[in-house]
């Protein structure tokens, strides 16, 4: 009881070793960003133009990935996918795609609410005084839901930057992963799932002052 | 005279309410034509058929002479020469007083930004918002809004303008500023089309007063014919309704 060897300096010296799946955390997270904004932004634009079927399976597809845990959705595409297709995509591509996927649904939301939540006046003036629909969406629709929208996907973007340590479970070699390893390698799990914690923590802060920044910034005046 | 507005047997339902039961009038060359009527009964809907904000389910409208309802009909041209004052502004939150009003005039009319600015400025001097230039629209008071709403309406040259109760959403101390503005309008000959609940400007600014209930006109008359001796009992009772006086 109460007597653990706290072994931080040993621990330190993996540091460098943890700090070198860095880029791969940022390339696991950038890449599923930018694919989760694409997906996000179809799945918006199809569901509020509601043409059916693909409205209502892009509907399945939000909701399916919005109340199912990560990991499930990582094991899928890593075991239960290549099973189902006869193709084994490879770790990284595994993970962005279940990271991705998983982005798109949420984005979608974000989306649609941003869309629809700039008020119908604003189309009516638009219209009437003469503008075609896609003229509409790219000068009075979407600078507004881009305001509203920017700050909540920030918030998404530093939560992902996080969640990306997930896919230390399908052998990504991230700096999660590479904690885990430091951890089996000295057997000083707390010290190194508290060093991965504080990098962490020292990559997104700055994020996420940059979001709260940007969601004063984007009040619409 | 020449007629800018030509509406022909409109009808249009919202699901099961038939709002417009068959809606007829003809709007000529300066006419300020002012539309009474209950709340609910159509007027706004009629408004926005004019220039197909609604696409109406049966008739026909023209805009100096072109068909609006024509399937094959440019709609966002023939809007572009119909303006539009709506009761809650809908002034371009993003951008600022003079940013409203270029923005037809370069995204819609293709000038450039320099002669949209001298355009601009013209329109909101004739409203006397020439010093709230850099002024976003929530920074302005609802009088101030709406003249805006106007001179964004007015830059575009249109051939008719439309109000939809311009001045319901406005605190009464503010409301005469933004009439004392269309009644300027009008005496410099444009082309109007009022719906409102404002009697006084009804009868010193209106040519015609066209009185409107259940999807349809059911009288109309020059204002001093219209007041003094409204023919349909559905038009007294109405009157008397909105002027406040006991039943006589």
């Amino acid at each position: 009881m109460n007597n653990y060897n706290w072994q931080f300096e040993t621990a330190i010296k993996w540091i460098p070793y943890i700090l070198g799946g860095l880029k791969m955390t940022m390339l696991v997270a950038g890449v599923s960003m930018l694919m989760g904004v694409l997906i996000g932004m179809i799945v918006a634009i199809v569901r509020i133009n509601g043409k059916e079927p693909w409205s209502a399976i892009l509907a399945s597809y939000t909701e399916f990935f919005r109340t199912t845990p990560i990991l499930t959705q990582l094991i899928w595409v890593f075991f239960a996918l290549p099973l189902l297709s006869g193709f084994t995509p490879s770790s990284i591509a595994s993970a962005c795609t279940a990271l991705s996927l998983n982005m798109g649904a949420f984005l979608g939301e974000v989306f649609r609410a941003g869309i629809t939540s700039v008020p119908e006046g604003q189309r009516d003036a638009a219209l009437a005084i003469g503008m075609e629909t896609d003229k509409m969406y790219r000068r009075i629709v979407l600078p507004q839901a881009i305001r509203i929208v920017i700050p909540p996907v920030t918030t998404y973007w530093v939560s992902l930057f996080k969640d990306t340590s997930v896919v230390s479970v399908v052998a990504v070699s991230e700096m999660m992963f590479r904690a885990r390893y430091a951890a089996t390698q000295t057997f000083l799990y707390i010290e190194m799932f508290t060093i991965v914690g504080v990098m962490y923590v020292i990559f997104t802060w700055p994020q996420a002052r940059l979001s709260d920044f940007l969601y004063e910034r984007l009040r619409v005046k | 005279m020449q007629n800018i507005v030509v509406v022909k047997d409109l009808h249009h339902s919202f699901g099961e309410l038939h709002v417009l039961q068959g809606v007829n009038i003809e709007v000529k060359k300066q006419e300020v034509v002012v539309i009474l009527g209950p709340s609910g009964s159509g007027k706004s809907t009629f408004l926005r058929c004019v220039n197909l904000l609604v696409n109406p389910d049966k008739g026909r409208v023209w805009v100096d002479g072109e068909e609006i309802t024509d399937p094959d009909a440019d709609v966002a041209r023939i809007r572009s020469t119909v303006g539009m004052v709506f009761q809650q502004f809908n002034l371009f939150p993003h951008m600022d007083a003079i940013g409203n009003v270029m923005e037809g005039l370069v995204t819609v009319l293709g000038k450039s930004k320099d002669e949209a600015r001298e355009l601009a400025l013209d329109e909101l001097k004739k409203v006397g918002l020439e010093d709230k230039l850099s002024a976003f629209p929530n920074n302005l008071s609802g009088g101030q809004q709406q003249r805006l709403a106007i001179a964004r309406a007015l830059a575009m040259k249109p051939k008719v303008m439309l109000f939809d109760e311009p001045t319901s959403a406005l605190d009464p101390e503010l409301i005469a500023e933004v009439l004392d503005a269309m009644k300027d309008m009008a005496d410099q000959g444009m082309t109007m089309l009022v719906v409102t609940h404002e009697l006084d400007f009804a009868k010193r600014v209106g040519q015609r007063i066209c009185m409107f209930d259940e999807g349809t006109f059911i009288e109309e008359g020059d204002p001093e014919e219209f007041f003094s001796r409204p023919k349909v009992e559905r038009t007294r009772k109405f009157l008397r309704q909105i002027t406040w006086e006991t039943d006589s």
